[in-house]
């Protein structure tokens, strides 16, 4: 952490906002803005009122067509690395967020495996003539139909595995998991929400080996939503890299 | 779908459709009256039409930004490309009560044109080229602003501020000088440097009432 003053901090919020400090300097800021959302929006404003001395110029001719080019080539991308690796440099107190998250990651897990459980019994019980599976089935069907529901795209690396998901305003998600693979019965597809390069477990009760139409409760991801592939009893931390991924917010 | 010919996109109309084994009736959007957030939230679902609406409103600004800070176009056009793909790659970095879109991909162009303009080969180049433009002008932002063909209100609010304070503003913003580079430049302490540019962009901020602003912003309002 740094051994600066808040209020030397403070003093450079305002040449922080020109780029105008050096990288030891942008990493102290950095850090104190993460904890500090008065000195973020003060930040924030700089910008803002920076922003209005350029208006009116017109894009050169051509670029556009380069970047949808690259659109187009560059799938959107997939490496969770940045966050399974703590950024060289960081202060020591950051140095210490992979195992504190490890550990909040676990308790989530476990708080939404349980609450993932718990909405099944629920099923099971209320409908008690009819499989659970038939039921979520019908009810992603429900979902696929409904004008609020949000469309969530999972692409692969390469571009050809794609799974689709519906979010619905209640939190309800439906993930068509027909699209993975079938993995050995030792493996388990595993859900993730990673938001600023944090993976969190959505759900240790896990998509299985071979998945079909799953259905999730999750209230928020305003990031994006991951799949990976993990040892049967699922991970606290991605052991690799997604199999699919797409934004969620 | 779009076309977007010489930075204009026409039409606006897009169709914002589910995947085939769920499709029931594609959604139609009128990119041109979508607020940026909405853009934003479009891009999120990799719609490319909502990404060239964005570049249509705001990459001009990116650009001439980065051209204005670096003096080679090459560059500058690497630098927007590389800006509007990673608000494609990384669209929730935006949020709308932060600040507005524009204000964040010109920080996103400042942070990485200055990145380039300390790396030692850009920085002679660039350096050489202020030299002579200083020797031509001086270091004045109402000159600089005016270049980029800035509304008058905003001419006012720079006319507003210390001859000191757009001095030092100019300095760090338009040539990427650290604010000990610009205090060794002005001769001044550091302390005063920090102090002028935090009272100089106050001044900005208040004179542009930037609250009020952003919401014309957000609805793709800024000319």
């Amino acid at each position: 952490m740094s051994d600066r003053w808040p209020a030397d901090i403070e003093e450079l919020l305002a040449v922080y906002a020109l780029d105008a400090v050096d990288d030891d300097e942008r990493a102290v800021v950095d850090d104190y803005l993460r904890e500090n959302p008065r000195a973020l929006a003060e930040v924030e404003s700089y910008r803002e009122a920076l922003s209005y001395l350029h208006a009116g110029a017109t894009a050169p001719s051509g670029l556009w067509e380069r970047i949808a080019t690259e659109l187009e080539a560059a799938p959107p991308p997939l490496r969770l690395d940045a966050f399974r690796t703590p950024s060289a440099g960081r202060p020591a107190k950051r140095r210490m967020r992979p195992r504190v998250l490890a550990i909040a990651a676990a308790v989530i897990a476990i708080a939404a495996a349980g609450g993932v459980i718990v909405h099944q019994q629920r099923e099971i019980d209320r409908r008690s003539t009819t499989s659970v599976a038939a039921a979520v089935e019908r009810e992603a069907n429900a979902a696929q139909h409904d004008p609020q529901s949000r469309t969530v795209v999972l692409r692969g690396s390469g571009g050809a595995l794609t799974v689709v998901a519906y979010a619905e305003p209640n939190g309800d998600l439906f993930l068509d998991g027909a699209q993975l693979p079938g993995l050995d019965r030792d493996r388990t597809y595993q859900l993730w929400c990673v938001r600023d390069a944090a993976p969190m477990p959505v759900s240790l009760a896990l998509l299985g080996a071979q998945p079909t139409m799953i259905k999730l409760h999750l209230e928020s991801c305003p990031g994006l939503l991951a799949i990976t592939n993990e040892g049967a009893g699922g991970a606290a931390q991605p052991s690799g890299d997604p199999v699919v991924a797409g934004r969620y917010v | 779908m779009s076309e977007l010919t010489n930075g204009h996109v026409t039409p606006v109309i897009a169709c914002i459709q589910k995947p085939l084994l769920f499709r029931k009736r594609p959604v139609a959007i009128d990119l041109r009256q979508s607020s940026d957030a909405a853009l934003v939230m479009a891009i999120a679902r990799y719609h490319q039409d909502a990404l060239a609406e964005v570049y249509r409103r705001h990459g001009g600004a990116v650009f001439a930004l980065a051209n204005r800070l670096l003096g080679t176009r090459t560059i500058a056009e690497e630098i927007t490309q590389e800006i509007f793909l990673r608000l494609w790659n990384v669209p929730e970095r935006f949020d709308p009560e932060r600040g507005s879109l524009r204000a964040m991909l010109l920080s996103w162009t400042h942070g990485k044109s200055v990145d380039v303009m300390r790396s030692d080969q850009s920085r002679r180049r660039r350096e050489e080229r202020d030299a002579h433009l200083v020797a031509e002008a001086g270091h004045d932002i109402e000159n600089e602003a005016i270049e980029l063909a800035i509304a008058d209100q905003v001419v006012r609010a720079l006319g507003d501020l210390r001859a000191e304070e757009r001095e030092a503003i100019a300095l760090a913003y338009y040539r990427g000088l650290t604010y000990r580079e610009v205090a060794i430049e002005l001769d001044q302490p550091e302390g005063t440097v920090k102090s002028r540019i935090r009272s100089g962009l106050r001044s900005l901020r208040a004179s542009l009432n930037v609250t009020e602003a952003d919401n014309e912003l957000s609805r793709g309002g800024r000319p």
